[in-house]
Parts: C-alpha cells; structure tokens; sequence
C-alpha cells in the first residue's frame, strides 16, 4: 500500500510542479495541460459572464492562478471554484474592472441555484387559508434555490448585458440588491428593492410574519403584503410554518 | 434495472441537452458523466429523467478515483449511489486510474503503474464499490503519455487482473488503446486478443490528436481510421457489444455525433451478421 502512497505523491507533486518552460513538456506535459483544461474548462462553465468581461487570454491566465492558490479539494467539479470571487477580489483584473468580485459572486449564487433541491411552489390558496389571528405566526419557507447578493455595481444588469450580446459594458451607476432562484427549471435573476432585500433577508433567518413586520418597520404596512404575494407568485417560497403560541 | 443496451450510443454534453430531447434520435444508449448529475434537485435531472425514458441510460464515472492510495471517497460514492438507485442506469461505469492523493484532486483520469500492489488495492476497491452499488460495474483502461518503471505486467496484464480479482466488467476504450500502443510501442491487436472475451462489456471510441511527440488522447475529432480498423478488429476478437462515441471539446453538432454512432452501428450490425452465420442457432 505504502509504495502506491508514495508514487502517487510523487505524481502529484511533479504534476502540480509546472514551470515556465516546461510545463507542457511532452509526456507529463500532456497530463499537465489535460489536468488545466479540466479546470479552466470548470471555471468557465460556472462563470461565463467573467469569462466573457475578461476575454479567452486574461480568464485562462486568471484561471491557472486560481488554480495554484487554491487546489481542487473534491472529486465533484461541481464545487470547484467556490473561492473564486474571493480571489478575484485580490487580484489586478479587479482594479481594472472593480465589479468582476460581485459578478463573480453573482455567478455562484446562479450555479448553486441551478443545483439547489427541488421544492414545490407554495399555493397562495394556502396561505390564505391560515385564519388571520394566525398570520403573524406564519414562517415562510424560501425555495432552497433561493439567494440573496448586495452589491454596489449594478451586477444583474452587468450579467444581463455580458450574457446577450457579449458587447461592450456601459455599466449604469449605483448598486443593486438582487434576488437568485429557480423556477420553471431556469434560474432567475431580478434586482430588489431595499425594501424586498431586507424582507428576504428577514425570510432567510428564520423569523415569524409578525417579526419580519417588525423589523421593516412603517414600510411593512403598505409593502409587506404585496412584496409577499409577487415572492409567491415568483415560486421563490416554497412552504411555511405556523409556530405554536411561546411560552 | 433497464436492459443492456445491444448498439450503438453517444456521449451526451450539455451543448445537445435540449437538442436530444427535442428530435429524440434513435439510440441505443445515451451515456453521461455521473459527477454533471450529482445536483440535489433542478433541471438536469429532470433532464436525466426524460433522456433516460427515451433510451438506455449509461452512468459513466470520472470521479471515484478507484485506484486512490486515499480511502475511497464517502460523500462520492454516496452521491453515485443515490443516482443509480434513482435512474437505475443500465450500465454503471468507472476509470481504471486515480485522481487525488492525500485529499489533492486533479480532477482527471491518472495512469497508475501497473504494479502486483495496485491489482490487489484497486480491485478491493471495486469490490467495495459493487458490494455499495449491489451490482457490477464496468471498469474503462485510460491514456496514458508515460511508461512507468514500477510496471511489472504488460496493461492489458494489469486490465485483465483487475478484472479477474474483482469481478468487474470491462469498458474497452479503443481510442486509448490506439493512444496508448503508438506512443509505448506495443501492438493494439494484441493487447486487444490478450484480453478475455467474457469480461469485455462495453466499446468506448473517440477522436485523437497526432502530434510530432506522439497521439494526444483529445476527444476533440472524429474517431480516426486506424480506430476505426482497431474497433473492427475487436469486434471480430471479442464480439459485439454497446459501442459508445465520445466528443467533450471542440463539440460538433450533434448531427455529426449522430453519424459517428451511425458508423459504430454500422460495424456492430456486420459484425452481428457474421457472428450469426458462423454459428447458426
């Protein structure tokens, strides 16, 4: 068993050896560029709209130094690039281009909805059902595709842009809250209002109807039920709870 | 469990997900990456689902790392296990390689040095996948760009022991024997006579790429003719079985897949009719 143990190490650590130069030299070159085309391949596939900002050259050369600062750690590729946003925050490309972090970020939030469990959509009927002196106590469910991102750069207009026409970003000014879920098998991207964002996020912990109202404060009297009724109709919740009185 | 599947088949990409669904080509076998469907919920298995009610569903691994010095991956295989339990696949499939070391993923198809110690390790290692699985499953011989002085059998040795001492099946890629015997010096029609008939349950064929070093395994081309010769050969050799094309860069249009399984179909139905003249029922 050792001596296995040991080769395989040994593979490993010649594989990941690369310098420039001889990093594609034939016969463990073929390995090695094999190895960095399933990963940058990976990469691309769950950011295509980086990928796109940046361009073939500068995304492979980013993708070869994520890649060494943070090795694979799972046999699904699934879950590769999972600090990419992280990382790409510290790099140069992020002060040419300042909102890639966030779109990146946004990218994820996509990937792991597309993956998310599958929930069926909460029935407005039902919800309506529950009599009304238990209401406060209802704890919705979000749909397990469901994501939230804030960000100070417009990114699902950004992903919106870059992922039609590949052209030239106009990036508008000003920030947007944004909201990621799944609903008739497509993965949907919608910018939220200040009002919507903290509702979700108040969604998110956990809390009762009656503390979510709390916490949004007068806006909640006018807003809480029809920003409710189009998470809803959106397929973004997918059940709820009516809490037992507390002690 | 769904019935062997007896033709020909192709490697379904995400690029032909809706197109395959749409024109529902007549196949005998769709195969996919098992890893692309280890989602918890969401369209591509839903996807799976329809794919799998028009044709025989082949779940083909690239991820297990069978021939890891690591302990087998828990939370891989209890991935695969809920998706063949779920799509009970008609064939269920792996690679005879490694791909991490101490918890390091390379996330490719390793060669391993054809060693007496790796026979008995990773055949205890399918052992262990089959009895989780409770079912056979078939094991695939990769390229490989380097010989390795560790080796103590010849691979098709090392293919067949594994086979052998683990009760598994064995996916022949053709390609990779082809890749392999041009670029180690040794004669593909042997190491495909060598091998035993019985234990052969699957043809994989792909594209490859000759570069001035030697034959890059690209799966980025059609299959090429000596492939193609070598494929025949096998027929002949070890008898017809699913026959699957494989294309996963530079992806064609699927009409183009299409006709590679044509071809595969093709060479599978003569070699049906002289195995059925030579030994009449």
């Amino acid at each position: 068993m050792s001596a296995l143990a040991a080769w395989q190490r040994a593979f490993m650590e010649a594989l990941e050896d690369e310098h420039e130069g001889t990093a594609s030299d034939a016969p463990l070159g073929f390995h090695r560029a094999s190895v960095r085309a399933r990963r940058r391949d990976a990469l691309a596939a769950t950011y295509p709209i980086v990928a796109r900002l940046l361009g073939r050259g500068p995304f492979d050369a980013l993708a070869a130094r994520y890649a060494r600062a943070h090795p694979s750690h799972s046999a699904n590729l699934d879950l590769y690039g999972d600090l990419f946003a992280a990382f790409l925050a510290r790099q140069s490309e992020a002060d040419a281009t300042p909102c890639l972090p966030d779109v990146a970020r946004l990218e994820w939030a996509c990937h792991e909805s597309f993956r998310a469990a599958d929930a069926p959509a909460l029935e407005a009927a039902a919800l309506a059902a529950v009599p009304s002196e238990l209401q406060g106590r209802v704890r919705l469910v979000l749909h397990p595709s469901v994501r939230v991102l804030e960000s100070a750069y417009p990114i699902a207009a950004i992903r919106e842009r870059a992922g039609c026409d590949g052209g030239p970003l106009h990036a508008a000014a000003g920030g947007e809250r944004v909201l990621v879920h799944r609903a008739g098998g497509e993965v949907r991207v919608r910018a939220l209002s200040d009002f919507e964002c903290r509702l979700l996020r108040a969604l998110l912990r956990g809390a009762a109807l009656e503390e979510v109202a709390a916490a949004l404060g007068d806006e909640a009297a006018a807003s809480l039920a029809p920003a409710l009724a189009r998470l809803v109709l959106e397929q973004a919740i997918a059940a709820f709870t009516v809490a037992a009185d507390r002690a | 469990m769904t019935q062997a599947p007896r033709g020909a088949g192709i490697g379904l990409r995400a690029p032909h997900h809706g197109e395959i669904l749409a024109r529902r080509p007549l196949l005998a076998f769709v195969e996919v990456h098992s890893e692309n469907f280890f989602a918890a919920g969401g369209p591509l298995l839903a996807l799976l689902e329809r794919v799998r009610s028009l044709s025989a569903l082949s779940l083909h691994g690239v991820g297990l790392s069978l021939g890891s010095a690591d302990p087998l991956d828990e939370r891989h295989l209890a991935s695969l296990e809920a998706l063949v339990r779920r799509f009970e696949p008609a064939l269920v499939s792996e690679h005879l390689s490694w791909s991490s070391i101490d918890g390091r993923h390379a996330n490719d198809l390793l060669p391993l040095p054809h060693t007496r110690e790796a026979v008995a390790h990773v055949a205890a290692r399918i052992g262990a996948v089959q009895d989780r699985l409770r079912r056979r499953i078939l094991v695939e011989n990769v390229s490989r760009y380097l010989d390795f002085a560790e080796s103590e059998m010849p691979e098709w040795e090392f293919l067949g022991e594994v086979a052998r001492r683990s009760g598994c099946a064995l996916l022949l890629d053709v390609n990779n024997v082809q890749v392999n015997a041009v670029n180690h010096g040794f004669d593909a029609r042997r190491y495909i006579e060598a091998l035993d008939p019985a234990l052969v349950a699957e043809y994989h064929l792909a594209g490859h790429e000759a570069t001035p070093w030697g034959l890059v395994d690209t799966h980025a081309s059609p299959v090429a003719a000596q492939v193609w010769a070598l494929f025949e050969h096998a027929l002949a050799t070890l008898g017809p079985r699913p026959a699957l094309v494989e294309w996963d860069a530079d992806i064609p249009t699927l009409d183009v897949l299409l006709d590679e399984a044509r071809r595969a179909q093709s060479a599978l139905d003569h070699a049906l009719r002289d195995a059925a003249t030579e030994s009449p029922a």
